[in-house]
């Protein structure tokens, strides 16, 4: 066989091997990370019902807690007894913002708009 | 001498090869255009037994295809036939907008999804209109009211019929510290924008912030919770879809993957649950509330899944389904036999029918949970509008107390078989337990 014909032949094989393997490819799977949580927990004195840390608009918060961004304190929770109503929370909700504030046991997270916002006064600025 | 009209061997077996492998080539690429060709030629929707056409958000298209499968193996089967564009698509194919008429299906999109009694979520077949077909839409699905699409008012021949409850999640990669977010915070990234000196740290790189447009339910509810206006685009990458959100920070987006802090997205809560590998979701302090609660009363462990807050209104984001359907106008019923079956499995009006679809999940009531929704019968709350305000809610036929076990594996409710089971405090025997009504 000559050598002209030994190439011809053998990219002939090659392209009939590229075209195999473009007919039969498949997809690749992916891995994902599972990444827990490590959020900071803190466990109110009084219990029964939580008190936030962040009360509304211009509140100052009790400062930051295990987090790098220098921001708000870790999550609240409380011991699971029957409910107290306190000023900052209802046992029984009536209206839409009482429903939002009403007392749990469910852990909330703390986040302190003046705090978090620069510049940010209660009002918010117009869009651009 | 003169050439020899015989052939040395070895040259014509080489030839032979030669040949052989181009026969072989010719062969192959015959056969792989036939193959493509038959791969690229989708089924004609038109031809699915018992279709009904739908058209809308890509939040409900799980949920959809749960069902889907139930009536594709029932007798006789229905096939859904479904497209998820954008939620206000649904207005776009069942509303005219003044004098011009809605858009065939052909017109909105080349490929439809549909399912098949096998097919496992998330894995639907596909199929198209043939080119020129008028066929409009039959129904749409999005988790907002019409007025939300550019002001679309429905017109009579038009019902809303509710479904099951959605949350929408602000969520961050697991690599992220960040646990809360406001919505004046959402206000001013998704609003005024990220780099343009009013940044809310660490959201601060623009390239890591995916968004959605406000024709698709998500933007739309964000928007309204926000206090941002519904007919401007929310600044960040619009991602089209509430799975690409994801995808989007956690593996699409360089500047996300590079700087995990600072990346955020927002989807329905249903997709981020069903991500919980790769992100979280942000508690969320809604304007008026003292602090940033999930949806469910813990971020892990076993309290993660059971959706308390949402269901007694300290999450704030959260909307119904919304099924709309072609019905009659004078007497508001469903006109398509098919799809009025549809729409009374999705608003758990009837049961799912008896079929033969792979996936053995008996009731309604189960499906929706498996799917991360929350049934109307567990909700304690309920509210007037696209994230509007909340008020109490008794439903006619609790089920908090089964939600409560489905979801957590445990629940505080007696068992029960018969109402005679019960107590006085709780005496309605609902789905094995004993509830107030």
């Amino acid at each position: 066989m000559g050598t002209r014909n030994k190439k011809s032949i053998s990219s002939l094989q090659t392209v009939c091997a590229i075209l195999a393997l473009s007919l039969g490819a498949g997809a690749c799977g992916d891995d994902s990370d599972n990444k827990g949580d490590s959020g900071v927990v803190i466990t109110l004195p009084d219990g029964g019902t939580h008190t936030p840390l962040d009360s509304g608009v211009g509140s100052i918060d009790s400062g930051p807690v295990g987090l790098s961004d220098g921001g708000d304190a870790g999550p609240v929770t409380s011991q699971p007894t029957a409910c107290v109503a306190k000023p900052d929370c209802t046992c029984t909700p009536a209206t839409s913002v009482e429903f939002l504030n009403s007392c749990t046991t469910a852990t909330c997270y703390p986040f302190d708009n003046t705090a978090r916002i620069p510049g940010f006064t209660g009002t918010l600025p117009p869009l651009q | 001498m003169t050439s020899s009209p015989l052939r040395h061997p070895r040259k014509t077996r080489g030839r032979t090869l030669k040949y052989a492998c181009i026969a072989a080539l010719g062969v192959a690429c015959v056969s792989a255009a036939a193959s493509s060709a038959s791969a690229q030629a989708p089924v004609d929707c038109t031809t699915l037994p018992n279709p009904i056409f739908g058209i809308g958000g890509s939040a409900a298209t799980n949920l959809i295809g749960r069902v889907a499968v139930h009536l594709a193996g029932a007798t006789p089967p229905i096939t859904v036939v479904y497209i998820d564009p954008g939620a206000c698509n649904a207005m776009t194919g069942l509303v005219p907008n003044g004098a011009t008429p809605v858009k065939s299906l052909a017109a909105l999109s080349t490929t439809y999804s549909y399912w098949l009694p096998t097919d496992a979520v998330g894995k639907p077949h596909q199929c198209s209109f043939p080119s020129g077909d008028t066929t409009t839409a039959d129904w749409g699905a999005m988790a907002q009211l019409p007025g939300t699409c550019a002001g679309t008012v429905l017109p009579s021949d038009v019902g809303d019929f509710v479904g099951p409850i959605t949350g929408i999640s602000l969520f961050v990669p697991n690599a992220s510290q960040q646990r809360s977010i406001s919505a004046e915070a959402v206000y001013y990234i998704y609003g005024l924008g990220v780099g343009t000196g009013h940044d809310v740290a660490p959201w601060t790189v623009p390239a890591a912030i995916a968004s959605r447009s406000t024709s698709s339910a998500a933007g739309i509810l964000l928007a309204l919770a926000a206090g941002l206006p519904t007919n401007r685009p929310l600044l960040g990458t619009d991602t089209k879809k509430n799975q690409q959100s994801i995808d989007y920070v956690t593996s699409t987006s360089p500047a996300a993957v590079m700087t995990p802090e600072a990346a955020l997205g927002f989807a329905s809560t249903e997709t981020v649950d069903a991500n919980r590998d790769k992100v979280r979701t942000l508690a969320f302090k809604a304007q008026g509330q003292n602090c940033a609660y999930p949806p469910d009363t813990d971020l892990t462990g076993t309290n993660s899944t059971d959706k308390k807050n949402l269901r007694e209104g300290r999450y704030f984001l959260w909307n119904p389904h919304h099924f709309y359907a072609k019905v009659d106008p004078t007497t508001k019923q469903v006109v398509n036999p098919n799809l009025a079956k549809f729409i009374n499995y999705v608003t758990s009006k009837e049961e799912l029918p008896t079929s033969t679809a792979a996936d053995k999940t008996p009731t309604f009531l189960d499906l929706q949970i498996a799917n991360g929704n929350i049934p109307q019968c567990a909700m304690r709350v309920t509210r007037t509008g696209d994230m509007g305000p909340l008020s109490s809610f008794q439903p006619d036929k609790s089920c908090g107390c089964y939600f409560d076990f489905k979801t957590t594996g445990s629940t505080s409710c007696k068992p029960c078989s018969a109402n005679s089971d019960c107590p006085a405090s709780a005496p309605s025997c609902n789905v094995g337990y004993c509830e107030v009504k």
